[in-house]
């Protein structure tokens, strides 16, 4: 009697065998795992250009798909080539300078469809375009482990994923993106991204200090007089200062950790005049950009008592507010 | 020879499983109006619940209800056939909302996935309450310990400004928010119907009260997870957010993508829900129509949630149904489901 159902069941059951269309479903060789996705612009449409791994020797493995929207883009890219693409464990999307207003599509795209990793780096390349970063026997993937490295071990900045930036850009904040040289892929500093379009560009220095600023977990080596410090931020806050009901300026206090690393003692002050420079231009930068929605959060973090007020002041004062920066390093014995 | 009663800590298992994984599904998207403060919604509707369970068992009134019932019959079976009713929409849209969701992650056909997880959800009722209870026993360890792993790696990335800092409107989005949770949760009520089938104990009060306490903190956990994460405003335009906050979550290089890992333990929540919905539905139909309850009017029932759920994914329209019919169940609930034998709240009562 309760062999029946379990027969039901069992035939029911094929029915799920669901995996039979997903690209994690097919043998590796037959499927190009797509590790590092560029977006590009080419005649008006998104150009996506798609790189693998390369296991041996030869051609790094690429294919590039163009359409009006990141969907149809990626359907030409996966159907371009004679192997089936998986862009389920993209690791870093590079996204030229001309392709900035196709990251709202594009971030929509990645968390509409459930193949797509939201947890991808977002990276800028300065430069127009992408062509010099795939061609040839460049590979990219591997140049990118350099990046990926860093990144993971927050070496001056933080990486940024598809999931922080589509979560910041809901939240109508704007968002900090790390900027790649398209020769080298070395790290040159930050975007700022808003409302479809890069609102900033920010050299490594205010790159360095806008991370300070949003609190980022970050630590870098800094030499000054000869002494070699690795620094790391322990805290840094964004204190509201009042005129009554007022906002009226913008305590930043930093303090960071220092362990020597060469050199001889001293240079520990002139250290933390150069971060307070770094953050203090940073800050300018963020102002005049109008990138307050930022760091209001972080402010209002700092005396919650007073978020209605802080937020109803902010957006409006933010440019104009005066600031000032301190920054202490407590050296590690 | 083991009682095949099954204790009311055991229905409140199934209840405490069913209602997490259906509120950690629908609910973040749902209290998104209430911005960062939406991790509040459940922990306001809890107290509200929690409240109303302790009048429930504190009062006999859900005897004197009963013994009201038992004086009218023809009303009493006329609130059974409305519940049957409005529990076969019910039923079928919690179907159709699973099988929506697999057919994304598995690529197949929303209605062979519906009539695959209503064949498996009536196998599962067919045995009766008792042996529901103790598999879900189990289906909780995996379940509870699953969420344990998605806190542990998704708390250290929450943004606390995005759940901190509460604007007035977000605050004045409480309240609904907090009624949105009881409705999204209201399914859950049908189990009151099968009160009369459990045998009180030592203890029993506290183990109830203390499931029903456990609900609400680990609703609020999830959304705070959702949020913290993805932020109010990316919470409210994807679909399936606790999902998609888990895609996040892993090593790299270890191990990543956990989503369908979870959404796959989520299913035996999913099939709890489903199997106890059925349960209930066949408990109504006996009331209505008084005979026997056999394992083919389980069956029966699946085959009528089935069809009602093939026309929704023909037409469309879950939504709409279960926001018209969520308040009938409330007030039907009250009449009739609470009503079920009030000597088990007056056992749980001598007994906690």
């Amino acid at each position: 009697m309760r062999k029946r159902p379990i027969l039901l069941i069992l035939a029911l059951a094929l029915t799920l065998g669901g995996c039979a269309g997903t690209p994690q479903s097919r043998e590796a060789g037959s499927t190009l795992v797509v590790s590092v996705l560029g977006a590009d612009t080419a005649d008006g449409a998104l150009c996506l250009t798609a790189a693998a791994e390369v296991r041996q020797e030869g051609e790094p493995a690429r294919s590039v798909g163009t359409g009006p929207t990141p969907a149809a883009a990626m359907e030409a890219l996966a159907g371009g080539g004679d192997q089936v693409v998986s862009a389920a464990h993209v690791e870093h999307l590079l996204l030229a300078k001309s392709a900035g207003d196709r990251l709202p599509a594009l971030l929509d795209y990645a968390f509409r469809d459930p193949q797509q990793s939201t947890e991808t780096q977002l990276w800028v390349v300065d430069g127009a375009h992408l062509d010099r970063l795939f061609r040839g026997k460049e590979d990219p993937v591997r140049r990118m482990e350099i990046l990926k490295t860093a990144g993971r071990d927050r070496q001056g900045f933080c990486p940024v994923t598809l999931r922080e930036a589509a979560g910041a850009l809901a939240q109508g904040e704007p968002v900090l993106l790390p900027v790649v040289d398209p020769e080298t892929l070395d790290r040159t500093g930050a975007a700022l991204y808003e409302n479809g379009r890069f609102t900033a560009w920010l050299d490594r220095e205010e790159a360095l200090g806008a991370a300070l600023l949003l609190g980022q977990r970050i630590h870098w080596t800094a030499s000054a007089e000869g002494a070699s410090l690795s620094l790391r931020p322990v805290r840094c806050r964004l204190i509201p200062r009042w005129t009554e009901d007022r906002l009226s300026r913008l305590s930043v206090r930093c303090v960071l950790e220092g362990v020597r690393t060469g050199g001889g003692n001293g240079g520990t002050q002139a250290l933390e005049e150069q971060t307070e420079q770094a953050v203090t231009v940073a800050l300018t930068r963020l102002q005049e950009a109008g990138a307050g929605r930022m760091l209001l959060g972080r402010a209002g973090l700092c005396q919650p008592g007073r978020w209605r007020t802080l937020s109803a002041q902010w957006d409006r004062l933010f440019s104009g507010l005066p600031t000032s920066v301190s920054v202490t390093i407590l050296e590690d014995p | 020879m083991p009682s095949r009663k099954p204790a009311p800590g055991q229905l409140a298992g199934i209840v405490l499983l069913a209602l997490f994984t259906l509120g950690t599904e629908t609910l973040p998207d749902r209290l998104a109006a209430a911005g960062g403060g939406a991790w509040l919604c459940p922990l306001l509707s809890g107290g509200a619940v929690l409240a109303a369970a302790l009048l429930l068992i504190r009062r006999p009134l859900a005897g004197r209800v009963l013994l009201s019932g038992r004086e009218h019959p023809l009303g009493a079976r006329a609130a059974a056939v409305l519940l049957l009713v409005t529990g076969l929409g019910i039923t079928a849209a919690q179907a159709v909302r699973v099988a929506l969701r697999l057919s994304e992650d598995l690529r197949g056909s929303p209605l062979l996935l519906t009539a695959a997880l209503l064949a498996l959800a009536a196998w599962m009722a067919a045995g009766g309450l008792a042996a529901l209870g103790r598999a879900c026993q189990i289906f909780v360890l995996a379940v509870g310990l699953t969420f344990f792993f998605v806190a542990l790696f998704g708390l250290p990335g929450l943004r606390w400004d995005w759940l901190l800092l509460w604007s007035g409107e977000n605050l004045r989005a409480l309240p609904r928010g907090g009624a949105m949770t009881a409705l999204a949760l209201s399914p859950g009520l049908y189990a009151l119907v099968l009160l009369e089938d459990l045998e009180g104990e030592q203890g029993a009060r506290g183990c109830v009260l203390r499931r029903i306490a456990a609900l609400f903190p680990l609703l609020a956990l999830g959304t705070l997870l959702v949020t913290g994460r993805l932020g109010p405003g990316l919470a409210e335009a994807v679909r399936r957010p606790f999902f998609q906050m888990v895609s996040g979550l892993g090593f790299q290089g270890a191990f990543q993508r956990l989503e369908e890992l979870v959404s796959a333990l989520w299913l035996l929540g999913d099939l709890a829900l489903l199997a106890l919905l059925l349960l209930c539905l066949r408990r109504l139909l006996v009331k209505a129509r008084p005979g026997r309850e056999t394992a083919s009017q389980v069956w029966l029932l699946a085959g009528a949630v089935l069809a009602a759920a093939g026309a929704w994914l023909r037409w469309g329209g879950t939504e709409m149904v279960v926001a018209l019919w969520v308040p009938e169940l409330l007030a039907g609930a009250g009449l009739l489901a609470l009503a079920a034998r009030g000597k088990t709240f007056e056992k749980m009562k001598k007994g906690g």
